[in-house]
C-alpha cells in the first residue's frame, strides 16, 4: 500500500488511515512501500549448526529468542528479499521502471550495543525478483535484541519532477516486515517488573484494595510493581510456576490485565520524560521501553526522529488520542490474550466435563 | 549508595562497600595505563580541570586499554564500577563543575548512565567516541590504532555532543564523515580559503549542519548508503550552512 501519494487515486483504506490522523500518511515526503519487501528467513545456523532444540522460533511473529543459549559464537541467517515489479514501479518513476536506479540492503540494528550495519543484496539497476542473503551476527557485537529489516532505496539523485517519488540518494522507498533475533533479556536495572507483594491496606502509599496490581514511579529511577497481598488466591495464582493445567493458564491471563496497564503506564511515562528535541530519555530503563515499542509506534520513522515524535505526540492535545490507540495496540502485541484466553477457557470446559 | 557525600566528593565507594551488586565480568585488564595517562594529564600545566580537553588526551589509552567487544562495552554495569570505583577521582577531575546539590541528576549520569545513551556517562562517552571514530591499523594490533580524528571530535565538545547525542552517530561512516567535514581543521580551512563573506562560528556551522542532517536522515536509510554519498549529503548541507541558506 502506497502512501503520502496525493496526485494518484487512493483506495479507501488510504483516505480512512488520514482520515483518522494516522501519523504513518504524514511522515515521509514521498511514496514509500511499507511491507512491500517479502523478507524469509530459510534458515538460522548456530555455529555452523542448524538450529535444532536450540532457541524458541516463532516464523510467523517473525522471532527468533536465544535468550538463555550460551556457548555459541556465530549465528548465520539465510533467506530471501523478493522485491516485487509492482513496488518498482510505485516507487520510481515511469522513465525509471527500466535500469531503476535502486538499492536493495539488509539493515542489521542493535541498541544496545551500538551497532548499525548493513548488507547489500543488490545494487543498481535494481530488478524485480528474489534477492539471497547469508549474514553472520557475532556474538561479541551484539546485546539484546538485533533487528533484521530489508529496505529498498534510490541509489542516486534525480531532479524532482511531477511525481511524488523520492529524489535523493539513500530515500527510503520500500521495506519488509523485520525479523527479530532476541540475543538477551532487556536489561532494566535488575526486575523492572520484579513484584513486591504488600497488603495494600497497610500503607498509604499504595490505592485501595479493590486494586491487585498497582505500578509505582514514585522513585522515577526504579519503578516498582507492586501485588497486592491483601487478595491471597490472586496473589498464589501469580506466583504459580507451572506451565499447564487452570492455575498456570489463569495466571497467564492475568499477567497479560497486569502487563497492559504497566505497560502503557511506561510507555506515557517515557513519553513525557523525552526531550522534543534530542529524544533522550531520563532513565535508562527508558531506553528499554523504548527499544521495545518504538518500532511499532513509528515504523516509518529513524529512531532519533520516532522518540522526538513521542515526546511531542504526548504533548500534543491533538495527537494524544491517536497516539494513545497506537500505545494500546504496541502494548496488545506483547501478549496473545486470545490464546491466553482460550486456553483458560479449555482447561475450564475440560474440569468441568 | 550515589548520595550527596558521593557526588560532592566528601565520600568514596570502594569494591567492598558495593561487594553485593558486583559481577565479574569475565576478564582480566590491566587498568594502570590509564592511571598513568590521567596523571600526565594532571601534571600538564596546559590542561585544567574540568577541560574537556582531558577527554581528547584521554580518549587513545582508555579505548586501548579497555579492549572491549561491543558486547561487553554495552554492559551498563562495567562502566558504574569504573566510574563509582576504579576511576572516581577522574569523574570527579573533569565534571565536578556540574555539581549541584539542588539538582545532582546532572552529576549523577557522568556516574551512572551508560547503555544506548553514549553522551553521558563520564568514561563510556570517551570510550564510545573512539570506537565510532578510531581508525584500525593494516597491523590490526591496538597500539597501532590511528586516533586522531577522535581527538579532533573530543576538542570540540560541541561538534562532540551535537554527533554523539544523536541516533546517527551511532553508524560509524555519519559519525566519521562528520568529524571529517565538521572539526576546527576542516572549517577553518574552507574559511581562509575566503570564499564566504560572513560564515557563521564554527560551533554553529557544526550545530546547523547535524541538526539538518538529523532530518535529512529521517527520509533516508543510511545504512543503505555508500560512503560517498554521506560525505556528499553533509557537505551539501554544511555549504547551506556557510551560506546562511539554512533556516
Amino acid at each position: 500500500m502506497s502512501v503520502g501519494n496525493e496526485d494518484s487515486e487512493t483506495d479507501e483504506s488510504e483516505e480512512e488511515e488520514i482520515q483518522t490522523g494516522s501519523l504513518v500518511t504524514q511522515s515521509l515526503p514521498h511514496t514509500f512501500e511499507r511491507d512491500a519487501l517479502s523478507f524469509e528467513v530459510d534458515e538460522f545456523r548456530l555455529d555452523g549448526v542448524e538450529l535444532n532444540d536450540q532457541g524458541n522460533l516463532n516464523e510467523s511473529d517473525q522471532v527468533l529468542s536465544l535468550v538463555g543459549e550460551s556457548g555459541w559464537d556465530l549465528l548465520e541467517v539465510e533467506g530471501t528479499v523478493e522485491l516485487q515489479s509492482d513496488t518498482i514501479q510505485e516507487v520510481f518513476p515511469p522513465e525509471e521502471w527500466e535500469d531503476s536506479p535502486g538499492r536493495l540492503a539488509l539493515v542489521k540494528t542493535n541498541r544496545l550495543a551500538i551497532n548499525r550495519s548493513r548488507e547489500i543484496l543488490s545494487d543498481a539497476p535494481i530488478e524485480a525478483g528474489t534477492h539471497p542473503f547469508e549474514i553472520q551476527l557475532d556474538r561479541d557485537e551484539y546485546r539484546g535484541t538485533v533487528n533484521l529489516e530489508p529496505y529498498l532505496v534510490r541509489s542516486d539523485n534525480r531532479d524532482p519532477g511531477p511525481t511524488n517519488c523520492a529524489s535523493k540518494a539513500g530515500s527510503r522507498l520500500a521495506n519488509g516486515e523485520p525479523w527479530v533475533v532476541r540475543l538477551d533479556e532487556p536489561t532494566d536495572g535488575g526486575g523492572l517488573l520484579m513484584p513486591i507483594i504488600e497488603d495494600f491496606e497497610d500503607t498509604d502509599r499504595l490505592p485501595d484494595d479493590n486494586h491487585i496490581h498497582h505500578l509505582s514511579l514514585d522513585e522515577p529511577r526504579n519503578p516498582q510493581l507492586y501485588l497486592n497481598r491483601g487478595h491471597p488466591q490472586v496473589v498464589n495464582v501469580l506466583e504459580n510456576e507451572g506451565a499447564t493445567g487452570g492455575p498456570p493458564r489463569l495466571r497467564d491471563v492475568l499477567y497479560d490485565y497486569i502487563e497492559h496497564s504497566v505497560w502503557t503506564q511506561l510507555l506515557i511515562q517515557t513519553a513525557r520524560d523525552t526531550d522534543t528535541d534530542t529524544g533522550e530519555t531520563k532513565h535508562s530503563w527508558q531506553d528499554d521501553v523504548l527499544e521495545i515499542f518504538i518500532d511499532d509506534l513509528y515504523p516509518e520513522l529513524d529512531e532519533d526522529m520516532a522518540a522526538v515524535q513521542l515526546a511531542t505526540d504526548v504533548r500534543s492535545v491533538e495527537d494524544l488520542p491517536a497516539l494513545v490507540q497506537k500505545i494500546e495496540q504496541a502494548v496488545h502485541q506483547r501478549y496473545d490474550i486470545p490464546q491466553d484466553t482460550t486456553k483458560l477457557i479449555e482447561e475450564a470446559i475440560q474440569n468441568d466435563n | 549508595m550515589i548520595d550527596e557525600a558521593f557526588l560532592s566528593g566528601d565520600r568514596d565507594l570502594t569494591e567492598d562497600d558495593l561487594r553485593p551488586y558486583l559481577t565479574p565480568l569475565g576478564k582480566s585488564m590491566d587498568l594502570t595505563p590509564i592511571d598513568e595517562r590521567f596523571e600526565e594529564i594532571r601534571e600538564d600545566d596546559t590542561i585544567g580541570a574540568q577541560d574537556s580537553q582531558i577527554d581528547a588526551e584521554l580518549a587513545s589509552t582508555l579505548h586501548k586499554t579497555l579492549d572491549l567487544t561491543r558486547n561487553e562495552a554495552s554492559d551498563a554495569g562495567l562502566w558504574h564500577y569504573l566510574c563509582v570505583v576504579r576511576f572516581s577521582d577522574l569523574v570527579h577531575y573533569r565534571w565536578d563543575h556540574v555539581y549541584d546539590p539542588e539538582d545532582p541528576d546532572n552529576m549523577k549520569e557522568k556516574f551512572l548512565k551508560a547503555g544506548a545513551d553514549i553522551y553521558s556517562n563520564a568514561l563510556h562517552r570517551i570510550w564510545w567516541a573512539a570506537e565510532l571514530t578510531y581508525d584500525e591499523a593494516e597491523s590490526g594490533e591496538p597500539e597501532d590504532r590511528d586516533y586522531e580524528r577522535t581527538r579532533k571530535v573530543l576538542e570540540f565538545q560541541e561538534l562532540a555532543n551535537d554527533i554523539f547525542d544523536r541516533w546517527f552517530a551511532r553508524y560509524r561512516p555519519v559519525a566519521v564523515s562528520c568529524v571529517d567535514l565538521l572539526c576546527h581543521e576542516a572549517l577553518n580551512e574552507i574559511k581562509e580559503e575566503g570564499e564566504y563573506s560572513d560564515p557563521p562560528s564554527n560551533s554553529k556551522i557544526a550545530s546547523d549542519t547535524t541538526t539538518l542532517l538529523r532530518e535529512e536522515l529521517t527520509v533516508r536509510r543510511v545504512e543503505a548508503m555508500e560512503e560517498d554519498e554521506i560525505v556528499d549529503t553533509i557537505r551539501s548541507l554544511r555549504e547551506e550552512v556557510l551560506r546562511g541558506e539554512a533556516e
